[in-house]
């Protein structure tokens, strides 16, 4: 079905858009950027944890989705494909700027921030914690949790970003990561075990 | 970590995120209910998922969209465009070279056939000399031996095909004489010279008559020849006579025959007559200098010199139109 009903609009989905971009159809480019910019420039920005290079990173994927949108075969869903894009992108790009995500740390470990630390502390121990969106609405709590997610392994915090940020299911990172399922579930336990470490090691 | 401890957190993590069946989910309920431990882990699990499904989403930049344009226009009139140009045109260039090299390959070898085939069909006298045909005559490049194609005769046998060697001390001024005596009578054209070390070659494709006159005229200085010999060629290159020790007489009676088979027939009794000469010579029973063999005042009808005048081409009687070509290759060397 190329078209579906979304709160009464027509929406038209992904393949079709895709193949209006393949006969060169500016307007439908312009529908799937819209569409997808937010969660692409969240993703990256998640990962590299720059508003400027993720602004940069995602202009690169959508650009790179434009000009090789022939060579998707739409084997795999068109988002999973376009977050390979940017995975990719962000990847080669993290790995040329790792000490600056060390020192952004290193940084936060200094300040006094023993509010949102007593803050994260409380809600992880407990269940009966308010909604945890307040906690991460304060600012010095989500810089925590960012800084922790910087100090995972790009390979954990690419598969917990997509995973517990993105919400994508084992069977999209898969296709998106290119890796085996098993592979998806053993590297996200993993990448939590390692994130809930890194976190009691700067809360505590 | 312990091994157990990473597989408990491994199935947790999946159970989390309801990725385990039916029969794994409810072991893990169970582990839960049972073990504190472990339901501590899944309730520190399950607060660090729900902080991180939390966390706020930022607005992607609203120049996202203009500055995504930008930069494709960019690239396409900075670098792609001109990259896509050269490109196509690089592509053409490979294209054209390969179906050119792919022309040639194909070309080449069926080229080489065809010339060998038309070789083959055009050489039934199987000489190895090459004829490049002109409408008006055959004109012979010579092989090394001065044998070829015989010339193609208007009747079909009336042509005369052979080599005339001769062995003189005075090679410089024989030459002078007989490229003299071409240009005179008019041969010239009709005339391909070659020269090597110690030999010339002179391969003369024309009418048997004019080829009299050369001989007529070589005549005023045949004494100065020590050796001579005449090789007569019939249908082909293996059907040969070779007349040693020619006299100027037999050499244009040979010229004179109708037909290549009195030709051939001629030649092979002259061929006899020297030799049975040169062995009686040799048994002292015969002068050396035998009138017979040096008379050159015995030539049937001796052909007058034709004076050297700007309208000497149109005196020569071509036999009502016809060229009868003959070829006579005169090979005069020094000797060894």
């Amino acid at each position: 079905m190329q078209k579906l009903l979304d709160n009464g609009n027509i929406v038209i989905d992904d393949k079709a858009l895709v193949e209006r971009c393949r006969q060169g159809d500016s307007e439908a480019m312009h529908n799937l950027i819209v569409k997808y910019q937010d969660r692409i420039y969240n993703l990256i920005l998640k990962i590299c944890r720059n508003r400027d290079d993720a602004a940069e990173l995602t202009q690169e994927t959508f650009v790179k989705f434009i000009e090789n949108v022939d060579g998707f075969k739409g084997k795999s869903a068109f988002y999973t494909w376009l977050f390979r894009i940017a995975v990719n992108l962000t990847y080669n790009h993290c790995k040329r700027k790792v000490k600056l995500a060390v020192h952004s740390l290193d940084k936060i470990a200094d300040y006094n921030l023993d509010s949102a630390k007593k803050q994260l502390l409380d809600y992880l121990n407990d269940d009966k914690q308010p909604d945890p969106a307040q906690i991460a609405q304060n600012k010095e709590a989500a810089e925590i949790i960012y800084s922790a997610l910087t100090r995972l392994d790009e390979d954990q915090r690419v598969v917990i970003v997509l995973r517990d940020i993105e919400q994508m299911s084992y069977n999209e990172i898969s296709e998106t990561l290119e890796i085996e399922l098993g592979t998806v579930k053993s590297r996200l336990s993993r990448a939590r075990s390692n994130l809930r470490e890194i976190l009691d090691s700067v809360i505590k | 970590m312990s091994k157990d401890n990473s597989n408990i957190e491994e199935k947790l993590s999946a159970f989390l995120d309801g990725e385990l069946n039916d029969r794994k989910q409810n072991e893990i309920k169970r582990l839960v209910d049972h073990d504190e431990n472990i339901a501590s882990m899944l309730l520190n699990m399950t607060q660090q998922k729900k902080l991180l499904g939390s966390l706020p989403v930022e607005k992607a930049p609203s120049t996202l969209l203009n500055d995504v344009k930008s930069r494709l226009e960019r690239k396409l009139i900075l670098d792609d465009y001109p990259q896509t140009i050269k490109t196509a045109a690089g592509v053409r260039h490979l294209m054209v070279r390969k179906i050119l090299t792919s022309a040639a390959m194909i070309m080449i070898p069926l080229g080489l056939l065809i010339f060998v085939l038309i070789h083959i069909l055009a050489m039934p006298s199987g000489s190895d000399n090459e004829i490049v045909k002109s409408p008006s005559k055959s004109v012979v490049i010579p092989s090394e031996h001065g044998t070829g194609d015989l010339p193609a005769a208007d009747n079909g046998q009336s042509f005369f095909c052979g080599i005339l060697e001769l062995e003189t001390e005075d090679l410089i001024g024989m030459n002078d004489y007989i490229n003299k005596t071409i240009y005179d009578i008019d041969l010239v054209d009709d005339t391909v010279p070659q020269r090597k070390d110690a030999e010339s070659i002179y391969i003369i494709n024309s009418e048997p008559m004019k080829i009299k006159i050369l001989l007529n005229e070589v005549a005023a200085v045949w004494s100065k020849f020590t050796d001579s010999q005449m090789t007569v060629f019939g249908q082909n290159v293996n059907n040969t006579i070779i007349v040693e020790d020619v006299t100027l007489v037999q050499a244009v009676s040979l010229l004179d025959k109708k037909n290549i088979f009195d030709c051939m027939e001629t030649a092979r009794a002259f061929a006899n007559r020297n030799s049975i000469f040169n062995d009686l010579t040799y048994a002292g029973l015969i002068e050396s200098s035998s009138p017979d063999h040096i008379m050159i005042d015995t030539i049937e009808n001796p052909i007058k010199p034709i004076l050297t005048n700007p309208n000497r081409k149109k005196t020569v009687n071509l036999q009502n139109g016809k060229r009868n070509l003959a070829r006579l290759t005169i090979i005069i060397s020094t000797p060894e």
